[in-house]
């Protein structure tokens, strides 16, 4: 009797363990894998200008087909990184653009929006420790070695597809 | 000697399998961490938030990764009609609610496997842009064409729906359960 309570306590135990570090690995794993492939594809630091999203867009999960994308997978290992976007005469029409910073267990730990950069151009130092930000930069410290830099520009209606196309162009990242 | 040996392999087979399958039901089906529901429409307030726990980072990681927090970003995932069945491209439904208070939204489709649809329209979301004067959210969905605005779903597949209420208004960022969500109606006739 005590035997197979013995027994059914080391399944209950190693289900409990496996769930929890199945749950645990998963969005790492996932992130991994993503970071790895973008590192193949385009480059650690370098951003990636995919075309606006449609039934092949299959590197991530949910796409928005309203959303052009930039999309850079950093490692800070070598240092800073500088991420700009640098709002152009069209971007003034644009309805809606963004950046994210996320960690490499995918938490966002970084927005900001148009609304909140206003009409300047904005310059982040994304680095793995405090550092002082050059004149002009704003530091912002990643939990992470490794994440992504996720840019959103929206593409309301079609017409303003060329200032999206344009501000997009100038966002981007790369080594400090 | 062997007979123990054959015992504990298979105690700690069924012990990953029921750690590994309780994951995975954790994740794909209504499991804990999802914590707002609107009739058929979901929510996790928690996606890309620090303060996200297990469930919901696992649960983004396979069908939302790189969301925004709810400040920047509200999404509601649709599976299933107001009647609680699963939305499939063999019915058509009529979505119909108020303008959420949000400077932006769109409704998109996606298969079930959360990626976009595959058809000859490249029809794939509807967005306040293209909305009516008001700004309300008004959509039929079917496989086959109708009359605007109309999205295609796929054909005789299951589906989901994503609605994305971008920098959504301070009073339903900080109360989401305030939202009026739009219905999701089937058609009469639909099997």
């Amino acid at each position: 009797m005590r035997s197979w309570a013995l027994r059914i306590a080391y399944v209950l135990a190693l289900a409990a363990a496996t769930h929890w570090l199945a749950l645990w690995l998963l969005p790492q794993v996932i992130m991994h894998q993503l970071i790895e492939r973008l590192g193949q594809e385009i480059g650690l630091n370098r951003p990636a200008r995919p075309p606006l999203p449609d039934h092949t867009s299959r590197r991530v999960v949910m796409p928005s087909p309203d959303l052009l994308y930039v999309i850079c997978a950093f490692d800070l290992a070598k240092g800073p990184l500088t991420v700009e976007a640098v709002p152009q005469s069209e971007a003034a029409r644009l309805p809606y653009w963004s950046v994210a910073f996320y960690a490499d267990n995918s938490d966002n730990f970084f927005v900001l929006n148009d609304r909140e950069a206003g009409a300047r151009p904005i310059r982040l130092m994304l680095t793995d420790g405090p550092v002082a930000a050059p004149e002009g930069a704003r530091a912002v410290v990643s939990p992470t070695r490794r994440g992504v830099v996720l840019f959103r520009v929206l593409v309301a209606d079609g017409e303003n597809r060329e200032a999206a196309e344009a501000a997009r162009r100038g966002m981007s990242c790369r080594p400090a | 000697m062997i007979q123990r040996v054959a015992l504990w392999i298979a105690l700690t087979a069924a012990g990953l399998g029921l750690g590994g399958g309780s994951a995975w039901w954790a994740i794909r089906g209504p499991g804990p961490g999802q914590s707002l529901a609107l009739g058929p429409w979901r929510a996790d307030l928690l996606v890309g938030s620090r303060q996200a726990g297990l469930y919901t980072r696992a649960r983004v990681a396979m069908s939302g990764l790189l969301g925004l927090g709810r400040a920047e970003t509200l999404y509601f995932v649709a599976r299933s009609d107001d009647r609680g069945r699963p939305l499939d491209g063999a019915c058509a439904y009529r979505i119909e609610g108020p303008a959420p208070a949000a400077r932006w939204w769109s409704l998109t489709v996606y298969d079930a496997d959360h990626f976009l649809i595959d058809h000859p329209t490249r029809r794939f979301s509807i967005n306040s842009a293209q909305a009516g004067a008001a700004g309300d959210l008004a959509v039929t969905l079917a496989a086959e064409a109708r009359a605007e605005p109309w999205l295609p779903v796929p054909r005789n597949a299951p589906f989901e729906l994503t609605l994305r209420l971008y920098n959504p208004a301070t009073e339903l960022a900080a109360r989401p359960e305030a939202l009026i969500a739009p219905r999701i109606r089937a058609e009469e006739g639909c099997r």
